[in-house]
């Protein structure tokens, strides 16, 4: 029925009916408006205290049209309250670039960057030399790679972009929804580890998450504002956890044993 | 869209004489529903994870486990009798049934209670001595019945220190029918000139595990290169481990689809694909 669907009516009504019928679960906006000037990122996560902090940046115009393109790889980078600090740009040709980031000025443990491309060869002309003439619906999609060095390792650990949905001119169209949801990573903590979970917000709104210890029935609250970031350090607990929010799917970025890493013990994963 | 959960191969290390061990955490709660009201049931199904591996051209059960509402269930790969990567499939089900000996694998229980968003997911782990590494995947039912598909990817998450560093490179297949175990040629190659590094032989269902590292000294070079098969998809994921800490980190390639966003992103992604394949 969906393939049918799919085939017989414009596209615009066809989001529009399935945004309907998911009105309790929408991840984005109906009205995105996106197009190929659109350049979306994940809501990626820097940390103060690691050694170093590399990123894999891909080169979508280069993977499209089969050889080098100059680009460039532009960061924003936003403090733990969303206020912006800084702009971070990279030249490269090269398909796949591993970036090694200078440090950040901010006395914040945790904050949150995008990242988008520039470059004299617009999509809109390599769409339009491949002969795709409707280049509205849908754009650049820049997810990238973190890579986060502990202190004392000598191996980053990585980590691919989750969740963002937001332009290079700041829109964002990553939403709340009216109804709670509770997401529980399937992660068993451990007593004899030390863990920081942590949140970013891609939305416009201010978002409010509720860590729920399920075995200690016990909970935290974090408020985020637009851009911001939030953590939550976890010690001697052993069991799952959970995170209640208004956005419809909350993953947090957690890291274990952020801060030593003199046994090899150092992870970082999306939960 | 309910999912398998490939228990993960162990690697053995010649230079350290140990293996990389791998396994899988399963947590019997929806990892995803809408918050509850005073009206809303409770969740207290008891889940059965029946492990699968291909004997003889079938879906052969080696074990069962059963799984209480909201309790963890850890199954490690060293604890089976099973060979270090031979295909190893968790299949969720809601009751014991398992037929021993089945052709196609059976089909995967759904923990969803609503509609929300997310694939069901395990944590996947490997374990070398105090080093864990671990991320939440899946294999998505879907995925076992495509019979042509094609594979694109790109090495761009080993660590290039290749001195200090081992990387190793795992396609996964899981394929529903057993009797479908054909070799696939994939091929390595240097994007800038197209040129096939090296082919290698992966299978349908089967773990394929590739010690970057060797390769690049091969060829002596550690600049990204590009992977491909016309004829089979997998789920590739790199392994690394430090020589000196023993640090391990994990984490699965995004496929091409991810590079665009919206309603016409299969255009631009036929597109990616018509270029490399």
């Amino acid at each position: 029925m969906k393939q049918f669907l799919k085939r017989i009516l414009p596209l615009k009504l066809i989001e529009s009916i399935f945004y309907l019928k998911n009105f309790k679960h929408n991840v984005y906006n109906n009205k995105k408006n996106i197009n190929l000037e659109t350049n979306l990122s994940d809501l990626f996560v820097w940390g103060s205290q690691f050694e170093q902090i590399d990123f894999i940046a891909e080169n979508i115009r280069g993977l499209l049209l089969g050889k080098e393109v100059e680009v460039f790889h532009n960061f924003k980078f936003f403090d733990s309250d969303g206020n912006f600090i800084c702009h971070k740009k990279y030249k490269t040709k090269k398909f796949f670039q591993r970036i090694k980031f200078d440090a950040i000025n901010s006395s914040c443990k945790y904050l949150s960057f995008i990242h988008y491309v520039e470059s004299k060869t617009p999509l809109e002309e390599i769409f339009k030399n491949k002969g795709i003439k409707n280049k509205n619906d849908f754009c650049e999609q820049n997810r990238g790679y973190t890579i986060y060095y502990p202190k004392n390792g000598d191996l980053g650990n990585v980590v691919h972009g989750n969740f963002g949905g937001i332009s290079k001119t700041g829109n964002k169209i990553a939403i709340t929804n009216f109804n709670k949801h509770i997401y529980t990573p399937i992660y068993k903590f451990s007593k004899d580890a030390n863990y920081d979970l942590v949140f970013n917000n891609p939305t416009n709104k201010v978002i409010e998450i509720k860590i729920i210890f399920n075995n200690k029935h016990m909970d935290n609250k974090l408020r985020i504002p637009a851009l911001g970031t939030r953590f939550i350090n976890v010690r001697n607990y052993s069991g799952s956890i959970s995170f209640q929010s208004k956005l419809p799917i909350c993953r947090a970025l957690l890291f274990v044993n952020p801060s030593t890493n003199k046994l090899g013990s150092f992870d970082v994963f999306h939960t | 869209m309910s999912s398998y959960f490939p228990i993960p191969p162990n690697i053995w290390i010649e230079e350290f004489s140990a293996t990389i061990f791998g396994s899988i955490t399963f947590l019997n709660i929806p990892n995803n529903r809408l918050k509850g009201g005073f009206l809303k049931k409770q969740y207290k199904d008891k889940v059965f994870l029946g492990i699968y591996k291909i004997k003889n051209n079938f879906w052969s059960l080696i074990k069962t486990f059963e799984c209480l509402p909201s309790e963890f269930l850890e199954i490690k790969r060293k604890d089976l009798n099973v060979t270090d990567s031979e295909i190893l499939v968790a299949v969720p089900k809601k009751n014991n049934e398992f037929i021993d000996q089945i052709r196609n694998l059976p089909e995967p229980c759904s923990l969803r209670i609503d509609k929300s968003p997310i694939a069901e997911r395990a944590s996947i782990n490997f374990s070398f001595l105090k080093s864990l590494t671990s991320y939440q995947g899946e294999y998505p039912e879907k995925m076992t019945t495509l019979k042509e598909s094609s594979f694109l990817s790109f090495d761009i998450l080993k660590n290039p220190s290749k001195t200090k560093v081992f990387n190793y490179l795992i396609l996964i297949n899981i394929f529903k029918d057993a009797s479908i175990q054909d070799t696939i040629k994939v091929d390595f190659f240097n994007p800038s000139n197209t040129k096939i590094i090296q082919s290698f032989i992966a299978k349908r269902n089967s773990f394929t595990v590739k010690n970057i590292s060797l390769l690049e000294d091969e060829f002596k070079n550690s600049e990204t290169l590009f992977l491909r098969s016309n004829k089979c998809g997998f789920i590739p994921i790199m392994l690394s481990i430090s020589k000196e800490s023993q640090q391990l980190s994990v984490e699965h390639t995004h496929p091409p689809g991810e590079f665009f966003f919206g309603g016409r992103k299969y255009e631009a992604i036929n597109l990616l694909k018509k270029q490399w394949l």
